[in-house]
């Protein structure tokens, strides 16, 4: 198994006029069995699909496309495949950045009770104290 | 029935074991170290999604050709459940 670089992943995936070094990204994929498995670990994957939303040519179609085939496809191995799905299934119904998403999966199953943010991109995700809300709300009362 | 069922009923606690055919094996081209993902439809039947092709397939997956391309299709992202055969 190899590991794979958020760097060496976005280029593979875009392949666009601004790559850089491109040739001997395909040509180190092409070079491989293709019975050899590539690890994505959790940052890496979270950092490849930031660069990907912070690219105005993508939007969240284009990134629930690219997070499916990375999921479904047999060569792809990550760290843990559940909290993925279960982060893509959060990302699919609200509007938040997938890192949040899957910060939020990994926090319940390290059995967090809440994830408390001051990050307003994260308050409608599922488990998490918002705490300019919460302050508002406490100071009217 | 029943003797077929339990021969395949597996208790399933975070991490598992569960006997599938070797045809299956083979229709799905799983390897060691492959993820063979279920998914429980809403009739109570367990689906099996075959893991798709060779890393390959996903380069230049974003292209701009390629995503044109790939716009007008809906896709469905699968969601993950294993059904433990009770």
């Amino acid at each position: 198994m190899i590991a794979l670089d958020n760097s060496v992943l976005y280029s593979y995936l875009v392949q666009d006029m601004e790559t850089k070094d491109l040739e001997p990204i395909i040509r180190f994929f092409n070079d491989q069995d293709q019975t050899e498995l590539f690890f994505i670990n959790d940052l890496v994957l979270t950092e490849t699909i930031t660069q990907l939303e912070e690219n105005i040519k993508f939007d969240k179609m284009d990134i629930l496309l690219v997070l499916n085939e990375l999921l479904l496809n047999r060569q792809i191995v990550f760290n843990d495949e559940e909290n993925i799905y279960q982060a893509v299934s959060i990302y699919k119904r609200i509007k938040s950045r997938f890192s949040d998403c899957l910060k939020i999966v990994i926090n319940r199953k390290s059995k967090a009770s809440k994830t408390v943010t001051i990050k307003e991109g994260m308050a409608s995700l599922p488990g998490v104290l918002f705490l300019a809300e919460h302050i508002t709300s406490d100071t009217q009362k | 029935m029943v003797r077929q069922a339990m021969k395949h009923q597996a208790k399933i606690e975070k991490r598992g074991y569960i006997a599938i055919p070797d045809s299956i094996i083979e229709y799905l081209q799983a390897t060691e170290g492959s993820t063979i993902v279920f998914r429980k439809e809403e009739d109570g039947r367990v689906s099996i999604n075959a893991p798709k092709g060779s890393v390959r397939e996903l380069a230049g997956i974003l292209n701009t050709e390629r995503r044109e391309k790939q716009k007008g299709t809906v896709f469905q992202l699968k969601t993950k459940s294993i059904s433990s055969g009770r």
